[in-house]
């Protein structure tokens, strides 16, 4: 369920109203193992790849099943105060899906309810110090990361939502995580970091992807895929519905500074899958960064 | 729903009635990627038929051919999945081996 993170930050942006700083918008495509993304960020060019897999471990039976990820990301950026980035991500994971039976005793579920995590995470990025004025150059620092998170994802909504409202597509799940990471090892004294590069922080996570049932369209009806198709003929297509909602708010707290909220809006027309415009609304802070209050009008690319 | 010779109207609904069990109420033609685009989502996915799912038809006389999740390239429909499901159903050519079997270990 990666694609509400990826529409929240796949924005090409052509900035009209903007208050504050940019932030960091990009644009961003899946497919398969990897997403690849390419925008704007802070007005430079921005490339990013990420590629992940996992394999199962151990399946325990009644929905509980240990599996080993491993995650890959790096990072280009035309800025040329600014090196390339590299990360790379260790995750054993636990998911757990709730299994019900229903009235024939046959198994059912909406798919992945929790997902567990711990992280381990070393990352290779430049760094600018406490301190440094701003003709220096950024130091290079190398950091371990430790952590772990908790995500609940409300499968059943986005499935109960399609059939409702016919849709073309399941909306992502909404999903609420807790993640916790630290710093276990640094190149650089952390002292000497901006508090988003010291990290002992707990981030809270609520994320929503709602599609609008209004001005909706018939989709081309698929018929039958083939003679293995068990469906065949059915009433009428699914409907695409291009207005869609997508919404997410971040807590960032720690034992020694305040905790910080950022909040995100964004309505979306999607004229087809691949470009919709989009108008977006953020304020608040996290890491240390405050966002002033934004309002853009863009354009979202998927690749 | 006799396994029988596996006659394909019954095969099919039984391919329906599965798919159900994951994706209620939802469009065959409705575009179900999101909820496979994670390689541990195939994995829940994949674990659920070839566990509980398969269990349960094996109760009433299906076989299940055992689902990967390489087998789940090419699903973007709800419909592309019913015809996985489809080519999973097998006839129950062996009845189970029993537990006190399975757990008196390797030995030939």
């Amino acid at each position: 369920m990666r694609r509400l993170a990826a529409v929240l930050v796949a924005i090409l942006t052509v900035p009209v109203v903007v208050v504050g700083q940019t932030g960091d918008d990009d644009g961003a495509v899946a497919a398969g193992p990897f997403d690849l993304r390419v925008g704007l960020q802070d007005g430079a060019l921005a490339v990013e790849l990420d590629a992940d897999s996992a394999l199962p471990l151990r399946d325990w039976g009644g929905g509980l099943l240990l599996y080993a990820a491993v995650r890959a990301d790096g990072m280009w950026t035309s800025d040329v105060d600014q090196t390339p980035s590299f990360a790379i991500s260790l995750r054993p994971g636990l998911a757990v899906q709730a299994i019900a039976r229903g009235d024939d005793g046959a198994p059912r579920t909406s798919g992945g309810w929790l997902h567990a995590y711990a992280d381990a995470r070393y990352r290779a990025v430049p760094a600018r110090q406490e301190g440094a004025s701003d003709g220096d150059a950024p130091a290079f620092l190398s950091q371990l990361l430790v952590g772990g998170g908790l995500e609940l994802r409300a499968a059943p909504v986005p499935l109960w939502l399609a059939g409702r409202w016919r849709l073309a597509s399941v909306p992502e799940a909404p999903r609420l995580s807790i993640t916790w990471y630290d710093v276990a090892e640094s190149s650089l004294p952390t002292a000497t970091l901006p508090a988003d590069l010291a990290l002992d922080v707990w981030q809270a996570r609520a994320q929503l992807e709602l599609p609008i049932p209004l001005l909706c369209t018939e989709i081309e009806p698929a018929g039958s895929a083939g003679e293995d198709d068990p469906f065949g003929d059915v009433g009428p297509p699914p409907r695409r519905c291009g207005l869609r909602f997508y919404g997410e708010a971040v807590s960032t707290f720690d034992t020694g500074r305040a905790t910080e909220w950022l909040a995100e809006a964004a309505l979306a027309w999607f004229i087809d899958e691949r470009w919709a415009p989009v108008v977006r609304y953020r304020s608040g802070a996290e890491h240390g960064l405050e966002y002033d209050a934004l309002l853009l009008l863009g354009l979202l690319l998927r690749l | 729903m006799p396994p029988g010779d596996l006659d394909t109207g019954d095969r099919k609904a039984v391919a329906r009635h599965i798919v159900r069990l994951r994706y209620p109420a939802v469009h065959p033609d409705t575009d179900i990627t999101t909820t496979l685009d994670e390689d541990f989502e195939r994995l829940q996915l994949v674990a659920f038929y070839n566990g509980p799912v398969a269990a349960w038809l094996r109760e009433r006389g299906w076989g299940w051919i055992v689902l990967t999740t390489g087998d789940l390239a090419d699903v973007d429909t709800v419909r592309d999945f019913g015809t996985v499901c489809f080519r999973h159903l097998a006839p129950l050519d062996h009845p189970d081996v029993p537990d006190d079997i399975l757990e008196e270990g390797g030995e030939s």
